[in-house]
This record gives structure tokens, C-alpha cells and sequence, in this order.
């Protein structure tokens, strides 16, 4: 309590007092992100406004070596700017501004707590985006996207937040700042910002960055195909794929979502059907014309009940809506989800997702697949009711049978999320002991104290026993964790 | 302390021979590079990779991957094949092309995959693809105290732990050596079409590259150069996808080529042009000539702007130039004559670092003195922390090529 006091004195000296939570009504707040069934509080929560003060922050906690995890705005899933070992919370939400944009070299120089879609918003009228949109991005930072190197809809074809990263500012757990990269893309040495992008804030805090931004296409086009078996609708994902086609988006929704997203938003998409794609075509009129033509060739060569294309801007803002809404659309049936972000190798798809059904029939809960496919990133939304025990461990269960699923068949633990707290004890399923350690040595690198959002990504000491049950009722209770 | 060649106790299968080079190891797989790397570190041996590496200590010992060459697994249904890396991207090709896939990488065909993974050199096939390492989707990887770690495989997008690729690719095996790579591949272009443009005036020349990088959507490459044998500049173009785009494509460049005369221009340059011009692009390529390779590294617009530097660098005029659109970096190459001393070249890092740029040395001669350990140091205190962290947690024996402070193809001993 002491050490507390004394850190909370000093925090309240960097920021000021106004910019110091510590009251229990205040921290109920950031007592969970958006991965609801885990929730613990911080010890205290501050929110500097600049890279001076992250520093001195940091430094603070090194000195009272008490831990420190950084938030942007607790849109995570897998718990990543949780305090599951108590300490400071670092909120980023203060450090909003957007720098400057280069439409020269179309670059943007941004603070971690600028919104995801802000930056769209004041780079469109310059003809440029910035191409990572997480589903969330209404509501997600850019430093999250960083920390999580996070995807989106349109990453098939850009790439995740990484390919869009060229340089950060960084704090170090040490509480030093470090510049990698640049405007230029490049590094003098091995590539920090690689390492340092989707590490989840244990290897360091991103308070600057400098990203990437695109050429709005002159033309894009969204077409809705239908298939009675979702075998032909993985088939096609492939196929796209493999003709070289590149689309800008190509997302698989399963007829529970489209019926449930109909009832919510009525879109009117196909409901007496296995599955539905969304494929969007980007780039300049001659290329989208050709493309559309071969993927209507393409398409009629596999059973495909129909086919559609978005008649105005009005109805492809509709379909890309209801399809980043599914979720949402979801808390109509239950209040929440339990949502799994595997990636597998796309021919993959078909056998998985009829697993997927089969052990939402063994464990009696509600499976939603809104997802990815041309990614291969799947994201089986498993429906629950957080007050209903009994339910939590039958989800809790059948999605540690989903990721054994995916493993088996070549695939990893996350595509777009992160590991974690969420997904922590299942990194020994992927990883073997030896290659775990020599992952570790990284985090040791950066942060020999183990104070930067200790407790994610690796299990940890207490939980090894239980690594083979996932993240068990039993363990989130005996961690003080809430269910 | 650099021992000599003390192995015996590695398997049977692990061919070692020695020839005018000295001792070479060449393992037949992953388990035994790990037996290898294990022992060398017991035994205090340094180990270096061929190709590509910073000079030969003595008593150190050649590692030959060359029987770590096979295509192991292609998977045209996921756009992804997994190959050993000892293997040579000419043969990769090979291997690839009857399928009617390829690695959409542009660089000498007989350089094999570990090295470019290692070294990651520029090559002009950034502009469409990114670097190599952007294609790698997963790696296998022997650590410098012979542990072994699989990261990725067959899957697009991967944020399961800490993106280890970062670690052991572009580091000039320091802290590992890759010795199995899944990469994306893609089909054949439906049509590609090579151009290739002269131009005396360097003003001309830049004036057309800008336009031409400004109003073709996604060339394949695009490239500006200039080589003391070619004299004048060139513009290197490729477009490649569906037929009628890169018809339509192939027109606007022609159009932004008019006005030089027809004899410098080729509007059909093909296959043959780019298997000339790749290979004498790579400059840190061990089968260029020896000379002195800067990187330098700044925001694109800025680049564009290289010839107003030499009114403070009039050494610059006696440079080979190789300007890939978009990439963020160029290099700057002197042949036998005409380098520039190494007060002017900190002269220039400094002019380059006011402009939040760096340069480079990648390849230096034999006779250049330079501290270039020094030179490419990154002046951050904090980095260099984790330099030293990162070779004490990965290369715990010094056994592997310590780079870091960066020393360049080619280097001998410092001045």
C-alpha cells in the first residue's frame, strides 16, 4: 500500500492529479475490455498526453517495480490491456492527434489514441485511406491496431497493419525512447518495428507512428454470391484465390448470421442458404471490369444459387455495414459471444467449418461463422450468457475444441486478435516447450524486469498445470477473475 | 577465442571437406545444422554461412547449405510453396514455372533463398511485392546455441506470439540460420510486358520516371538507374496482369516516353532485358565487382530529389545509381575509382540524418578504410542495448557472424 501511495504521488506529479484515477468507481471502468468474461481491476490508471510523460511514467513503475499495461479504447478480444497481475494502466486516449499527412509520400504521422476511422475521415478528401478497418474501427486506436497488428475486412488485399506501419516511437519498458523505422519504410539493423508491431504492449509502448496510406481505387464493385453447401462456397473462396484475382474483400457470412443479421439490420441477404460471400473488386475501371468478368465466369462453374452485384454506393455502404455489425447482431438472441480468430490455410475451410457445426451440436451452444475466408481467418462466434455457468463451460470447452481443430490442420492460434490473456494457456497446443523459451528470450531482450503487461501471450507459472483444459471456469475463478 | 576446427563428434552425414576456402560443413538437414551449431558452440568455432556474410574469420568454418535444396511441399491451392533453403531461386523457378506459378521476386537466379532471407538486399521487385520477407509466411529456424523454433506455415496472417521472422530475417544470420521457408507464390501473369528507356539528361530521365510512377497503377517494377558501363539513364518498366490492363498500361508508358528518340527506346524489351539487368542491379550480390554500396534510405519524394545533391557532393556524379519507384531507399555504388573518402561520406550521413534518413554501407572494398562498424551504427543508446541482449540470448557462443555494429560484404579488418 505504501509503494502505491507513493507511485500514485509521483504519476499524479507527471500528469497531474486531474489525469490520476484511483477511486474504485473509477477503475470499475477499465476493469475489462472487449473480451468480456475476464475482468480485474488496476491498481491505478493514468493518462498522459505525451511521449515525455509515457516515459517518465514507465520509469516510475520501474523504480516501485509495479507492472504496467497500456490501453487505447478496450476494444480487445482477447483481454490484452487487462491488469491481470495489478499495476498502472497507461490509457492512450489523451494522445489523439493526428500529426500530419504527407500526401506526397501518402504517409500519416499519428498518436496511438487517434480513432481507426478518424484517420480515414481526414485523409479521404486527399484521395487516400488508411487500409487496415478492423471491425471495431469506429471505436479502436491506432495504437491498438499496433499492438495487436490488427486486419480488417480489407486486408486480403492491403495487408494487416504491419505491411501499413513504417516507423513508431516507442517507450521501452526501461522507459527510454526509441524511433524505428521512419517515413521511409526501412531500418538500420534488424526490423523493430516487426518485432515491435502485434507484440501486445509487452515489449514496449508505441506513443508516435508513422503509417501507410493508399490511393482510393477509382472503382469498386461487391458482389453477393449464395450457396446452398458450404463446401462449394469454400471451394470458390479458393479458387478466387488461386486465379490470381485479388480481391479487396472476400468474406464468408453462415445463414444463423445472415438470418440474424436480417432481423437486425434487413439487409435482405439470402437466408434459405448454407452460405453467403461478400467479394469486393478494387482499383482502376479497366481492371474492376475485367476482374468482374472473370469472377462471374469463375463463379458459374461451381453451384452458386446466386449472384448479385451491389446496384449503388448506398446498397455496397449497406452490405459492408450489416457484415461489420454481425456481431452486434448477435447480443439479439444472447448478450454475449465468446469469439475464436484462428487462422487455417484456405482449403481448410470446408472441413473446419463442418466441424465447427458439429461441436456446437456436442456442446449445445449457438455457433455464428462471419469470417475472413479470403484470409483463412476464421472467427467462430460462440454464443453465451455470462450469467449462465453452465453455459460459459460448455463454450469455454467447445472452443478449445475449435483451436485443436485448426492446429490440426496447419493453422495458428490468431490471426488478428492476439494471444493475450484470452488465449495464453493454449500457446503450448502450437508451440513445443523449446520453441516457447526461445520466444521468451525476446521478451527478455526488451524487458528484463517483465513489468511491460506481464501474464499474456506465454502461460503462465501457476497455470502451466492447465494448459491441456484452456481457459477453464475453474481457472478464471480461482484468478479473482469475474464470470 | 577462435579455436581450431575441433568436430568430432557430428553424425556421419554431415559431409565436411576442406578445400582452398578452408573447412566447409555441409549438413543434409535441420537436426544435424543443429548438431553442428551445438558443437561449434561447445568448441568455441565460429561458424559462417556462405554467401553474403561479412569476411571470414580465421579458423572459422564454412557452413554450405547446398544439400538443403528441395522443394518440399507446393500448394497451388493456397498460393504457397515450402521449400529448404539451400535452394537457388533460379531452381525454385524452375520448379515452379511448369505449374504455372512463380516467385514473384526479381534477383539473380543462382543466389540461394538463406541468403536473401539473411540479407534481405533491395531489389526492384519492391515497388509491386515489398521485400522478400513480406512474401515469408513461415520459417524454420536453427538459433545460435542449436535450439530449433517453427514459426508460421501455410497461413496468411499470424499474430500467435512474437512475429520471429522479424528476428532472423535481414540479419545476416546472427541470431540463426533459416533453413525452411514458406512463401507465397503467385500465377503467371496472363501478360507482362518489359520496357526499357534511355535518357542522357538526368532531369529528362527523372521528369519521365516521376510521371510514369505517378500514373501507372501498380507497375511490376519501375526502376531508374544508371551504370558507369551503360552511360546515360535507364528506365526499367514491367507491367504484368490481365491482358487488356497491361495493353493499356504498355500504351501510357510508351506515351510518357515520347520525344526519345526511337533508338534509345524498347518498347519490347522482354525476358532477356530483365535477365541481363537483374543480376547487375544486385549489388551486393558476392558476383558483382567489389566496391563501395550505400544504402540510402529516406521518404520517396526525397529521393526523387538526388540530383540537386550534388551541388554539396559533387562525388556523387561518379556514382552508379539504382532507384527502384516507392521503395523508400536507393543505392549509390562506386566501382575501383572515384569513392568517396570517409570524412565525405559522414558528410553525407549527416545531410541524410537532417532529412530523418540514414545511409548505409553494404558492401565495401578490401582496400576501402572505414570504420564501418561505426558508420551504421544506430546512434540510439537503447538499441544498442538491445543489440547486445539480442546477440547474448541468441548467439550466446559468438559462434555465429556477429554483425551488429554492422560490418558489410567484404570487410576485412578495421582501420
Amino acid at each position: 500500500m505504501g509503494t502505491l501511495w507513493g507511485l500514485i504521488k509521483s504519476l499524479e506529479s507527471i500528469v497531474g492529479k486531474a489525469n490520476v484515477l484511483a477511486s474504485p468507481e473509477e477503475l470499475a471502468v477499465y476493469e475489462c475490455d472487449a473480451c468480456v468474461l475476464i475482468k480485474t481491476q488496476p491498481d491505478v490508471v493514468v493518462l498522459p498526453a505525451s511521449t515525455e510523460e509515457v516515459a517518465q511514467i514507465i520509469k516510475a513503475c520501474n523504480k516501485a517495480h509495479v507492472p504496467f499495461v497500456a490501453r487505447g479504447a478496450g476494444t480487445g478480444l482477447s483481454g490484452g490491456a487487462l491488469t491481470t497481475e495489478g499495476g498502472v494502466l497507461i490509457g492512450l486516449a489523451r494522445m489523439n492527434r493526428i500529426l500530419s499527412i504527407d500526401t506526397e509520400n501518402k504517409t500519416a504521422h499519428v498518436q496511438p489514441g487517434v480513432v481507426n476511422v478518424w484517420l480515414n475521415d481526414a485523409t479521404c478528401s486527399h484521395g487516400l485511406f488508411y487500409a487496415p478497418d478492423p471491425s471495431s474501427q469506429a471505436a479502436c486506436t491506432l495504437g491498438g491496431n499496433i499492438a495487436e497488428n490488427a486486419g480488417g475486412i480489407h486486408c486480403v488485399k492491403y495487408g494487416v497493419t504491419l505491411d501499413h506501419t513504417l516507423g513508431l516511437t516507442v517507450v521501452t519498458p526501461e522507459g527510454d525512447v526509441v524511433k524505428t523505422g521512419g517515413a521511409h519504410g526501412q531500418h538500420l539493423g534488424p526490423s523493430w518495428t516487426g518485432l515491435l508491431v502485434g507484440s501486445e504492449g509487452t515489449l514496449g509502448i508505441v506513443t508516435e507512428a508513422v503509417v501507410r496510406l493508399v490511393p482510393v481505387p477509382q472503382a469498386i464493385r461487391v458482389y453477393q454470391a449464395a450457396f446452398a453447401r458450404m463446401e462449394d462456397a469454400a471451394e470458390v473462396v479458393s479458387s478466387i484465390m488461386a486465379d490470381g484475382l485479388t480481391p479487396s474483400a472476400l468474406e464468408l457470412i453462415d445463414a444463423f448470421t445472415a438470418k440474424t443479421v436480417n432481423a437486425a439490420f434487413h439487409i435482405g441477404l439470402p437466408e434459405d442458404v448454407d452460405a453467403v460471400l461478400l467479394i469486393e473488386l478494387d482499383g482502376d475501371h479497366i481492371s474492376v471490369e475485367q476482374a468482374g468478368s472473370r469472377l462471374i465466369t469463375l463463379l458459374n462453374r461451381f453451384s452458386v444459387s446466386q449472384i448479385r452485384m451491389a446496384e449503388d454506393e448506398t446498397e455496397r455502404l449497406a452490405l459492408w455495414k450489416a457484415r461489420k455489425g454481425a456481431v452486434s447482431a448477435y447480443g439479439r438472441i444472447l448478450p454475449a459471444f465468446y469469439i475464436h480468430d484462428c487462422v487455417v490455410p484456405r482449403s481448410q475451410l470446408a472441413p473446419l467449418l463442418r466441424q465447427i457445426e458439429t461441436i456446437g451440436q456436442k456442446y449445445d451452444v449457438l455457433i455464428g461463422n462471419v469470417f475472413h475466408a479470403g484470409d483463412g481467418n476464421l472467427h467462430p462466434n460462440i454464443l453465451l450468457d455470462p450469467n449462465d455457468a453452465d453455459m460459459v463451460g460448455r463454450v469455454m470447452a467447445a472452443g478449445k475444441e475449435i483451436l485443436e481443430a485448426c492446429l490440426a490442420v496447419g493453422g495458428v492460434l490468431s490471426g488478428e486478435h492476439g494471444i493475450g490473456v484470452e488465449k495464453a494457456e493454449f500457446m503450448p497446443l502450437q508451440f513445443t516447450e523449446e520453441e516457447l523459451a526461445v520466444m521468451q528470450r525476446l521478451k527478455t531482450v526488451f524487458d528484463p524486469q517483465q513489468l511491460a503487461n506481464p501474464g499474456k501471450i506465454f502461460p503462465t507459472p501457476q497455470r502451466c498445470g492447465e494448459t491441456r483444459a484452456g481457459l477453464s471456469l475453474a481457472t478464471l475463478q480461482a484468478g479473482g477473475l469475474w464470470v | 577465442m577462435i579455436k581450431p576446427l575441433v568436430f568430432p563428434f557430428l553424425p556421419s552425414q554431415v559431409e565436411r571437406i576442406q578445400d582452398e576456402r578452408g573447412w566447409l560443413v555441409r549438413p543434409d538437414s535441420t537436426e544435424a545444422l543443429q548438431q553442428i551449431l551445438k558443437q561449434a558452440g561447445v568448441t568455441h568455432t565460429a561458424l559462417y554461412p556462405e554467401w553474403g556474410t561479412a569476411s571470414v574469420a580465421p579458423q572459422a568454418i564454412l557452413l554450405d547449405m547446398s544439400r538443403l535444396a528441395t522443394v518440399i511441399r507446393l500448394r497451388p491451392e493456397e498460393l504457397m510453396v515450402t521449400v529448404q533453403t539451400g535452394i537457388t531461386v533460379g531452381a525454385l523457378q524452375s520448379a515452379l514455372n511448369p505449374a504455372g506459378y512463380y516467385l514473384p521476386y526479381a534477383t539473380s537466379p543462382n543466389r540461394p533463398l538463406y541468403s536473401l532471407l539473411a540479407d534481405t538486399p533491395l531489389s526492384l521487385s519492391e515497388t509491386a511485392m515489398g521485400p522478400l520477407s513480406a512474401s515469408v509466411t513461415g520459417i524454420r529456424v536453427v538459433v545460435g546455441d542449436g535450439a530449433c523454433i517453427h514459426y508460421g506455415g501455410e497461413v496468411v496472417k499470424n499474430v500467435t506470439g512474437y512475429d520471429l521472422r522479424h528476428l532472423f530475417m535481414g540479419t545476416h544470420h546472427q541470431y540463426g540460420i533459416v533453413t525452411q521457408a514458406t512463401l507465397k507464390i503467385a500465377p503467371i501473369p496472363e501478360q507482362t510486358h518489359t520496357m526499357l528507356f534511355f535518357s542522357e539528361s538526368t532531369a529528362d530521365a527523372l521528369q519521365r520516371f516521376t510521371h510514369m510512377g505517378q500514373q501507372i497503377a501498380a507497375p511490376r517494377i519501375l526502376a531508374l538507374f544508371r551504370t558507369k558501363m551503360t552511360f546515360g539513364w535507364h528506365i526499367l518498366a514491367q507491367v504484368a496482369g490481365y491482358r487488356q490492363t497491361v495493353q493499356e498500361q504498355a500504351q501510357r508508358l510508351s506515351q510518357l516516353a515520347s520525344g526519345l528518340p526511337e533508338s534509345l527506346q524498347n518498347w519490347d524489351a522482354g525476358d532477356k532485358t530483365m535477365a541481363h539487368w537483374v543480376p547487375r542491379l544486385d549489388w551486393t550480390n558476392e558476383e558483382e565487382p567489389d566496391g563501395l554500396v550505400l544504402r540510402v534510405a529516406l521518404p520517396h519524394s526525397d529521393l526523387l530529389a538526388f540530383d540537386t545533391w550534388q551541388k554539396a557532393f559533387p562525388w556523387m556524379d561518379g556514382a552508379d545509381v539504382c532507384l527502384p519507384w516507392g521503395t523508400g531507399q536507393m543505392l549509390l555504388r562506386w566501382i575501383s575509382v572515384n569513392m568517396p573518402y570517409a570524412t565525405e561520406l559522414d558528410s553525407f550521413k549527416r545531410f541524410i540524418q537532417d532529412q530523418n534518413g540514414f545511409v548505409q554501407i553494404v558492401r565495401v572494398p578490401s582496400h576501402y578504410k572505414m570504420d564501418v562498424t561505426q558508420f551504421n551504427q544506430d546512434p540510439q543508446p537503447a538499441v544498442q542495448t538491445w543489440l547486445k541482449r539480442l546477440d547474448t540470448q541468441y548467439n550466446p557462443h559468438g559462434i555465429l557472424p556477429r554483425i551488429w555494429p554492422a560490418a558489410p560484404t567484404g570487410a576485412k579488418e578495421l582501420v
